[in-house]
């Protein structure tokens, strides 16, 4: 991801930012123009809640070039509390202890530990809550 | 062999077959050129490179389902009756690019913003759904490793094959862990490749001299485009609409299909994608391949010269690989990988994880 990308999407990273439908109430994240359920145009921006729970998940031992110095990343595929599913990386928990239903939380931390010259690139990150 | 000698090395292959007859329209596959070569403008570049000047020639791009997307353009082109010879080149050149580099250009098939941004690939997308579908219908990893054993058992008499040698179901479970629980010989590979087929009005038929089949459907059909946010991420929801559309369109049904190409990207690509066609009850496909069902000499052959895993997996390239082997199938020169009586072939090309899904219905032309 260059700068400006990061740019435009770091405040969406950093607040969770997706969408709800004004017309039927559905929520997606990544943000979205158009409701896939009901077809409506008319959406307004909402942070996701920040607490889901693991429903599968991966080790990654092969990431792309960014993420080298990160291996093994352990990558969640999380539902959260509200039902929408998103991909994340899973923060202090060890291959070893991952588990499908195991309860997360949202947290911002730096996506990569790939230093470059300014601040890290930061996003969410999930790590183990107590529920 | 760079990106252009393969596209033009494929493309004269198959114009040399076709006698005289000369395109009027070319279109390329490919997904990544621009990232794997720094080479954009492909349809201009291998229209140019065969002397056809003045053609329409352009690229279409769907992922690894940019060949069966490419296939299904020289359809609608020659249906509606604007072409009578379409050349569909499918090319990939991966191998100029690093793994990590070639990781990266894969993930873009999925939302790069909200996955590869993140730190997921595109093999860890399919390693989601590995995971949830074996917690699902209690399958275990040993009977999803049918598929590559199939693959690569198909491949060893496979002129074209990039692995052919047979493995086994411990090889794959003993192979690297690429993205747990996705194992090194679970993956197609990373390889170059192109392939070529021309596509014909009814009144061409007769100049093509290495026979001729029929395209009896041609449909394509896309899921939702972030995986993460499909409401069943196990439901490969655009195989399902193109398969059934395809059938509806030849008037056919599953039982008449004879041999079956299907995008085996990962051992749990074909898995779903079965399952999503209805040829195997849900959870079913690996046990169905374990018992011989999907094997040359079975009741449904699949991947009859090793599919992605072992022919290789040249990604916009892969859909015209298809089209090519069900070809020799249903003309009866697929050599020692031909499965007796072949009358009927279904080719199933995805982009992304069943993303993009083209699915064709060909027949033999008596
Ligand atoms: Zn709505």
């Amino acid at each position: 991801m260059n700068d400006a990308s990061y740019n435009r999407l770091k405040a969406k990273y950093v607040g969770l930012l997706g969408s709800k439908c004004k017309k039927c109430g559905a929520e997606f994240f990544p943000q979205a123009r158009v409701c896939r359920k009901c077809g409506s145009f008319e959406l307004q921006d909402i942070p996701m809640p920040p607490t889901g729970k693991v429903t599968s998940y991966t080790i990654l031992n092969v990431p792309a070039l960014e993420f080298k110095d990160d291996a093994p990343l352990v990558i969640g595929y999380i539902e959260l509390s509200n039902g929408v599913r998103l991909i994340a990386q899973l923060a202090d928990i060890s291959p070893s202890e991952v588990r499908e239903g195991m309860p997360v939380r949202m947290e911002v931390r730096p996506l990569s530990q790939k230093s470059g010259a300014g601040d890290p690139m930061v996003g969410y990150k999930f790590v183990k809550s107590e529920k | 062999m760079g990106i252009g000698d393969l596209m033009v090395e494929s493309s004269v292959g198959v114009l040399r077959s076709c006698g005289d007859l000369k395109p009027d329209r070319v279109i390329v596959g490919n997904m990544f050129s621009g990232v794997g070569s720094k080479q954009e403008h492909l349809g201009a570049y291998l229209a140019s490179s065969l002397g056809l000047i003045n053609v329409p020639a352009y690229k279409v791009e769907a992922a690894c389902g940019s060949g069966g997307a490419a296939l299904h353009n020289a359809y609608l082109a020659v249906k509606s009756g604007e072409s009578d010879a379409v050349l569909v080149t499918g090319v990939e050149k991966m191998t100029d690019l690093n793994v990590s580099e070639a990781t990266s250009a894969l993930a873009m098939a999925d939302n790069q913003e909200y996955s590869a941004s993140v730190g997921a690939t595109f093999l860890s997308l399919n390693a989601l759904t590995h995971r949830l579908y074996c917690s699902k219908y209690h399958v275990t990893r040993e009977e999803l490793a049918s598929f590559p054993v199939l693959c690569h058992t198909n491949a060893v008499s496979s002129p074209h094959a990039m692995f052919r040698r047979s493995i086994s179901v411990d090889d794959v479970i003993k192979s690297p862990i690429v993205s747990d629980p996705i194992r090194l010989l679970d993956s197609a590979p990373i390889c170059d490749g192109a392939a070529s087929v021309m596509v014909v009005s009814k009144r061409n038929l007769k100049r093509a001299p290495a026979g001729a089949v029929k395209i009896e459907a041609s449909e394509v059909a896309v899921n939702v485009f972030g995986l993460a946010e499909r409401p069943d991420p196990l439901d490969y929801i655009a195989t399902r609409a193109a398969t059934k559309r395809a059938l509806a369109g030849s008037g056919r049904e599953l039982r008449d299909i004879d041999t079956m190409e299907v995008h085996d990207a990962f051992s749990i690509t074909s898995a779903l994608a079965l399952e999503a066609m209805g040829v195997s009850k849900k959870g079913g496909a690996p046990k169905d391949a374990q018992n011989g069902r999907f094997s040359r000499s079975g009741e449904l052959p699949i991947n009859t010269f090793g599919g992605l895993k072992a022919r290789g997996h040249p990604v916009g390239a892969s859909g015209v690989y298809e089209a090519a082997e069900a070809f020799m199938q249903l003309t009866g020169s697929a050599g020692q990988c031909q499965v007796k009586g072949a009358k009927t072939s279904l080719i199933h090309n995805m982009g992304g994880v069943d993303t993009t899904t083209a699915v064709h219905i060909l027949s033999e032309v008596s």
